[in-house]
C-alpha cells in the first residue's frame, strides 16, 4: 500500500474535522432521542460513542455521516454543515461509515470486488481496470484474498463482509470513518481481528475513527477519548482509560458492571 | 412539444396503425360471421343443432331444396320428382357435378342414402326408418321404395342429413374418416368446404354448383361463445353478423348494424309437464290449470323483448296446421276453478328445471313462478347445464321444463314425435296415449282433406290431454352489418346466403 | 445438486399431477349427469342410435377399465381421441389452443412487467405522499376488479369507443396477432400489473431501507444510480417468484377473457369440450394446464437459483 494518507477520491478541504454542536434529533413527530449533543473529530483522531442499547448511538453516527439531517443543532465537515455538501461534492465522501450488520451492508448483487470497484469507478473518476485494480489492492489489504474477491455477500463470512465494508468505506478516501458497532454480529475470535485491522488502518492511513459501541473495553482499546450516552444525551465525557477505570456517572458504572 | 402531449400523440398513432388494417369484407364478397357452436366433424348426422345444421345447410348438395319460408321445397339435384304412395320416383338434373369437377349421378344418390340408412350412429336415423330401399333405374333416375306412406318425403331430402356425396368416396374411406373436415368431401352444395378449423370454417362458393350462383364468394363462420361478444365483434367491424344475441340487447345496437329475426315456421317454445305418475302434473286438470294461467304477453315481453309472439296452439302460429285454442292472457278466475278438487286446490309445490346456459329459459322460469303463485302454485327454480337437464328429463325428475323444439319445415312428422309423440314419451313428458299416437301416424301418413282431419282430430286431442303448454314462438335474433337480401335468417333457422 | 434436487422435485410432481388429473376428470365427468353421446347426436336422435355411439366411444365399459385405458395411453404419452372431432388425436386438437394461451399469457406478464416495475419503482421512490396513497389505492380497486370485468370495460371503451383495437377475434399467426393480443392482454394486466407493482414497491422500500443503499448515500452516489444499481435488482427478485405463482390464476383467467374476446386459446377449447362432454379433450386439457403450470414453476425455481445472490449454491 502506498497510498499514505491521501484521499482517493481527492483531499477533503481544510483537512478532515468531523463537528456536531448542539445537535437534537426526532423520528418524525416522536421524542429526541439525540438531545443536545456536541462532539468533534479532529483529524486522524478516534472517538468513542458508549452507551446501552437504545441510547441513540446508530441515531448519533448516522447525523455524523449526514444520513439524517439535525432537528436543530448541526453537524459540520471541513466547517460545511451537511445541508451545503451537494450529493457529487468531494466533502460528501469525507465521513463513511461501517455497518453493525456486515451482510446487510453489502448488495447481495455485487461481489467483493465489484463492490469496492464500484466506489473507485463511481466518485474516483477512474477506469473500470483501473478501478479494478486498486480494488483488488485494498481488498488484498483488508485481508480478503484473491480467490475470495469473486464471491458474493452469501459466500463470505461475517467477518470477511465486514472487511469488505472496511475497504469500500475505505475505497471513497474519507477523512473520518464512522463504524457503527463493527464487531457485535461477529464471532469473539473475529472481533479481534477487525478491531486490529481497524486499528492498523489508522495508523497507516491517518483516517479518523468514531467507534460505536455498548462495550467500554472495545472503545478503550481503540480509541482515546470517547463519550457515553443515556436516552439520547451524554452523560459523561473524558479519556476512555480515566472513563473506564475512574467512572463518576453512575451509568457509566452500571454500564462498565454489565460488561465485565 | 410537452412530455404529455407527446405521448398522446404517440398513442394515437399507434392506435391508427392498429385499427388500419381492421377492415376489409362483405364488398369484396366475403362474410364473416359469429357464431357460437360449430360443427365438429363434416357428418350432418351428428351435428344436429341449430348453427351446425346451419352450416351444413350452406354445404350439402340436396335433392330438393327447401325454400326459405319453411313452407316448400323446390328442385335441387333433382329435375323433378313424381310422389307415389309408396314410391318415389326422383329424376336427376343432366350434366350434374361435385366441386371437384367429377360427375354425379344416380350411383351416388343411392350410395349415399344406404350408408345413411346403414350407419347406426346417425341422429337422423328417424328420417330414413320409412325408407325400403333406394335404387337407381339409370344414370339419372332414383327410386325410393317406402315401407309406408311417407308424404314428407320431399322434406327430408331437403335436410342436410340428406345430401348426397361421392360414391367413390364413401368406398376409399372408411366411415371414421369420411368426414373428417381436416380433408372434406367434394359437395354439391352451393359452397365447399375450403379449411375447417376448431374456430373458424372458411366456405368457398362451388362454382359447380347446380343451382343459381350465390354472389358471395366466401364465408367465414367464426366460433364466437359468448353473445356479448359476438356483438361488440359486429358493432367493431370485426365479423358481419352476429348469431343469436339476446333480444334484449337489440337497442344496443346502432347503425349500420341492424337486427335480424326470424320465427321458427314450425316449433314452439313450451313448459314440458311431466306427466308420469310420480309428478302431479299427471292430473290433467292442473296441466290445464297451469296453461290457462300463463301470461304468455308477458313471457313475450319479458324474454323476447316483444320479437316473439305467444303461442296459442300446438303449432308455431305460421304452420298451416295451427289452430289457436289457447289465450295469450292469463285466467286466474278459470285456473282456481280447475284446481278445485286437485292436489293443489289450497296449495302445492312444483319444481321446474331450465338449462342454466339458456338466457331466454333464465327469464321465462321467472315470469312461470309469479304467474303459478298468483293461482297458489309454488315453483321450485333449478338450474342445471344442458347435458344434466337432458338427464333428469329422461328420469322424470322434475315436474316442469322450459324448453322447446322446432323443425325446419312445416312438416309434421318430427316435430309431433318429440312434442306428443313416442320420441316425447321417451325423452321428455313421459305422455304416453295410444289414441294420440294413432293420429299420428295418420297426420305422417296421409295428404290433402285425409291429413286436414287427422291434424283437426289431433289438435282436439292435444286440447284435452295438454301434456305440454305452449309459451312463445321460437325467435331468433340476429345482429348484421349487410343487406338482408345478401345474408338472413329465414322461418327454417337456417342462414340464407346469396 | 440444488438444480437437480429442484427438477426433481417437479417431475414427480407432475406424474402425481397427471395421475390426479386423469382419475379425476374421469370420475368426474361420470359423476355430473350428463352423455357424450347425447351431446353429439342431439335430443332428437332415438335412444338405439345414442346406445350405437356409447359403444363405439367406449362409453359402455366400466369406469375403472377406462380409466386404466386413459392411463395407460398417457404412459406413452397418447392424450387419446376426441370423441366430438371424430378420429382425431386431442394433442392435436389442444395444441394450438395451448400455443394461443401462452402467448397471450406471454404478452400479458410482458406487459404486467413493463407497467408494474417502473410503477411499483416509483410508488416506492414518492412513499408516504399523496401520489403513492393514490396509486396504492388505484392497485387495489385494480386487484379486486374481476378479469371479465376488466375485459367487457376495455372491450367497450379502447374497443368499441375508441376503434383503437378490433373488438376480439385473432389472426392466428405472428406478428399479425399482435393487432389482437395486447387488449385481452392488458385485460388480464390490471390483475398482474398492481400485483407487481406492489410487490416491486414493498421490494424497493426494504431495500431502501438497507445499510448498503445508506452506504451509497454516504458516498453521494447519483440518486438514479441507487435506484439501478442498488434498489432495483433487489426489488426485481420477488417478482420471478410472484409471477411463477401465480401461473394458475394468469390461466383461469385466460380462459375467461378468451371467451370475452373469442381468441381461440385453451379456454374456447375447454368451454366447447365441456359443453359436448368430450372427455378426451377436457382431460388432456386438464392435464396440459397442470403439467404447464408445473413447468413454469420449474423454470421460475430455476430463475431464481440463477439469479437470487442469497440462495447459497453448494460448489
Ligand atoms: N427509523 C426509526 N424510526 C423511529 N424511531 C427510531 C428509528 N430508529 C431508531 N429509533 C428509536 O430511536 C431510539 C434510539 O435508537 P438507536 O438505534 O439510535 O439506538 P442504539 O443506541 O443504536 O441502540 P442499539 O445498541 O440497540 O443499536 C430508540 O428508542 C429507537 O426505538
Ligand atoms: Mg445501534
Amino acid at each position: 500500500m502506498n497510498q499514505g494518507g491521501s484521499h482517493v477520491c481527492g483531499p477533503s478541504p481544510q483537512g478532515g474535522t468531523l463537528f456536531a454542536s448542539n445537535v437534537t434529533f426526532a423520528y418524525g413527530s416522536g421524542p429526541a432521542v439525540v438531545k443536545n449533543v456536541s462532539l468533534m473529530v479532529p483529524e486522524g483522531a478516534a472517538i468513542g460513542i458508549v452507551g446501552e442499547s437504545g441510547s441513540g448511538k446508530t441515531t448519533l453516527a448516522s447525523l455524523l455521516v449526514g444520513l439524517l439531517t439535525p432537528t436543530t443543532g448541526n453537524v459540520a465537515v471541513g466547517g460545511q454543515p451537511w445541508s451545503k455538501v451537494g450529493r457529487g461534492s468531494p466533502l460528501r465522501r469525507a465521513v463513511q461509515m461501517v455497518f453493525q450488520n456486515p451482510y446487510a451492508a453489502l448488495n447481495p448483487h455485487l461481489s467483493a470486488l465489484r463492490t469496492v470497484a464500484e466506489v473507485y469507478q463511481c466518485c474516483g473518476g477512474f477506469t473500470k481496470t483501473e478501478a479494478s485494480e486498486r480494488a483488488q489492492a485494498l481488498l488484498e489489504r483488508v485481508g480478503i484474498s484473491d480467490q475470495t474477491q469473486g464471491k458474493r455477500p452469501s459466500g463470505l463470512s461475517g467477518g470477511q463482509c465486514q472487511r469488505v465494508g472496511i475497504a469500500r468505506a475505505l475505497a471513497a478516501g474519507p477523512a473520518v470513518i464512522v463504524a457503527d458497532e463493527p464487531t457485535s454480529a461477529l464471532d469473539v475470535s473475529v472481533q479481534a481481528q477487525i478491531l486490529n485491522l481497524l486499528s492498523d488502518l489508522r495508523q497507516e492511513q491517518g483516517v479518523g475513527l468514531v467507534l460505536v459501541s455498548h462495550d467500554l473495553n472495545v472503545v478503550s482499546y481503540l480509541t482515546e477519548r470517547a463519550i457515553v450516552m443515556e436516552r439520547g444525551e451524554v452523560v459523561e465525557e473524558g479519556a476512555t482509560t480515566e472513563l473506564l477505570q475512574k467512572p463518576t456517572h453512575p451509568y457509566t458504572q452500571r454500564l462498565i458492571a454489565s460488561i465485565l | 412539444m410537452s412530455m404529455k402531449h407527446k405521448a398522446g400523440v404517440l398513442l394515437m398513432t399507434v392506435g391508427a396503425l392498429l385499427t388500419a388494417a381492421a377492415h376489409g369484407n362483405a364488398s369484396d364478397g366475403t362474410l364473416r360471421i359469429g357464431i357460437d357452436q360449430f360443427p365438429t366433424n363434416l357428418d350432418p348426422g351428428q351435428n344436429p343443432w341449430q348453427q351446425q345444421q346451419a352450416i351444413m345447410h350452406l354445404i350439402a348438395g340436396t335433392l330438393t331444396n327447401q325454400e326459405p319460408d319453411g313452407k316448400q321445397v323446390t328442385m335441387g339435384l333433382a329435375a323433378s320428382i313424381e310422389p307415389g304412395d309408396k314410391r318415389f320416383v326422383v329424376k336427376l338434373k343432366p350434366d350434374l357435378k361435385f366441386s371437384d369437377g367429377s360427375a354425379l349421378t344416380a350411383t351416388d344418390v343411392v350410395a349415399s342414402f344406404n350408408y345413411y340408412m346403414n350407419d347406426k350412429t346417425n341422429g337422423y336415423s328417424y328420417t330414413f326408418t320409412p325408407i325400403e330401399r333406394v335404387i337407381a333405374t339409370d344414370d339419372l333416375t332414383v327410386e325410393f321404395e317406402l315401407k309406408r306412406p311417407y308424404p314428407s318425403l320431399p322434406f327430408i331430402l331437403a335436410l342436410p342429413s340428406s345430401e348426397i356425396i361421392p360414391s367413390e368416396s364413401i368406398e376409399a374411406r372408411g366411415s371414421k374418416d369420411l368426414y373428417n373436415g381436416d380433408h372434406p368431401l367434394p359437395a354439391a352444395g352451393p359452397f365447399q368446404v375450403q379449411s375447417f378449423g376448431q374456430d373458424q370454417i372458411t366456405l368457398q362458393r362451388n362454382s359447380h354448383y347446380a343451382g343459381t350462383q350465390p354472389s358471395t364468394k366466401t364465408v367465414i363462420f367464426k366460433k364466437i361463445i359468448d353473445p356479448a361478444a359476438r356483438l361488440a365483434q359486429v358493432q367493431g367491424g370485426e365479423i358481419d353478423w352476429a348469431d343469436g344475441i339476446s333480444p334484449k340487447q337489440v337497442g344496443q345496437l346502432s347503425a349500420p348494424v341492424e337486427v335480424r329475426s326470424a320465427l321458427a315456421i314450425n316449433g314452439l317454445s313450451f313448459l314440458s309437464l311431466n306427466n308420469r305418475d310420480s309428478s302431479l302434473l299427471s292430473d290433467v286438470r292442473i296441466r290445464k290449470a297451469i296453461a290457462v294461467a300463463i301470461n304468455r304477453k308477458q313471457i313475450n315481453e319479458v324474454v323476447h323483448a316483444g320479437q316473439s309472439q305467444p303461442a296459442l296452439s300446438l303449432w308455431a302460429t305460421a304452420s298451416r296446421y295451427s289452430r289457436p285454442f289457447l289465450s295469450a292472457d292469463p285466467d286466474v278466475t278459470r285456473a282456481k276453478e280447475l284446481l278445485a278438487g286437485t292436489k293443489c286446490e289450497n296449495a302445492c309445490k312444483l319444481k321446474l328445471i331450465t338449462s342454466s346456459a339458456s338466457e331466454a329459459g333464465g327469464d321465462t322460469v321467472i315470469v312461470v313462478q309469479q304467474n303459478l303463485k298468483a293461482i297458489g302454485i309454488e315453483v321450485d327454480i333449478v338450474k342445471a347445464e344442458g347435458a344434466t337437464i337432458n338427464e333428469w328429463l329422461t328420469q322424470g325428475n322434475f315436474d316442469l321444463w322450459a324448453g322447446g323444439s322446432f323443425d325446419v319445415a312445416d312438416f309434421p312428422d318430427g316435430y309431433l314425435a318429440w312434442t306428443v309423440g313416442q320420441a316425447n314419451e321417451a325423452l321428455y313428458s313421459g305422455y304416453s296415449s295410444s289414441e294420440m299416437n294413432r293420429l299420428i301416424e295418420q297426420v305422417n301418413m296421409t295428404t290433402g282433406s285425409e291429413r286436414d282431419a287427422a291434424v283437426a282430430a289431433l289438435n282436439a286431442l292435444f286440447e284435452k290431454d295438454l301434456p305440454l303448454v305452449p309459451t312463445t314462438n321460437i325467435v331468433s335474433v340476429s345482429a348484421s352489418r349487410v343487406p338482408s337480401e345478401i345474408l338472413n335468417i329465414s322461418p327454417t333457422m337456417y342462414l340464407e346466403v346469396r | 445438486m440444488l438444480v437437480v434436487r429442484t427438477t426433481f422435485a417437479r417431475a414427480l410432481q407432475i406424474v402425481i399431477v397427471g395421475l390426479f388429473v386423469t382419475v379425476g376428470t374421469n370420475l368426474l365427468v361420470r359423476l355430473v349427469p350428463g352423455d357424450p353421446a347425447r351431446a353429439i347426436l342431439g335430443e332428437k336422435a332415438s335412444p338405439e342410435v345414442v346406445r350405437a355411439l356409447r359403444h363405439e366411444l367406449g362409453l359402455d365399459q366400466p369406469v375403472i377399465q377406462q380409466i386404466a385405458r386413459s392411463l395407460g395411453r398417457l404412459v406413452q404419452g397418447d392424450l387419446g381421441t376426441s370423441f366430438g372431432y371424430r378420429g382425431q388425436e386431442v394433442a392435436s386438437l389442444i395444441g394450438p389452443g395451448l400455443g394461443v394461451t401462452a402467448g397471450l399469457a406471454a404478452v400479458a406478464i410482458a406487459l404486467s412487467l413493463v407497467v408494474g416495475v417502473p410503477g411499483g419503482l416509483w410508488l416506492a421512490l414518492v412513499r408516504r405522499t399523496e401520489a403513492d396513497l393514490i396509486g396504492r389505492l388505484g392497485t387495489t380497486v385494480l386487484l379486486a376488479l374481476p378479469s371479465f370485468m376488466a375485459a367487457l370495460i376495455l372491450l367497450y371503451f379502447v374497443s368499441l369507443k375508441l376503434g383503437l383495437a378490433p373488438a376480439g377475434g385473432w389472426a392466428g399467426s405472428w406478428p399479425e396477432n399482435a393487432r389482437y393480443v395486447w387488449l385481452p392482454a392488458l385485460a388480464l394486466t390490471t390483475y398482474l400489473g398492481p400485483l407487481i407493482a406492489r410487490t416491486v414497491r414493498q421490494a424497493a422500500l426494504d431495500a431502501i431501507g438497507q445499510p448498503f443503499v445508506e452506504a451509497a448515500r454516504a458516498r453521494g452516489v447519483p440518486r438514479r444510480r441507487i435506484v439501478a444499481c442498488h434498489v432495483l435488482p433487489n426489488a426485481l427478485l420477488p417478482v420471478i417468484t410472484l409471477v411463477g405463482f401465480n401461473a394458475g390464476i394468469l390461466v383461469s383467467g385466460a380462459v375467461i377473457v378468451e371467451t370475452v374476446f373469442a381468441v381461440p386459446g385453451l379456454g374456447s377449447r375447454l368451454l366447447q369440450a365441456m359443453s359436448t362432454r368430450d372427455l378426451p379433450v377436457m382431460q388432456g386439457i386438464a392435464l396440459v394446464t397442470a403439467v404447464s403450470i408445473v413447468l413454469f414453476n420449474l423454470l421460475t425455481d430455476l430463475l431464481n437459483i440463477a439469479v437470487d445472490p442469497r440462495i447459497r449454491r453448494t460448489h
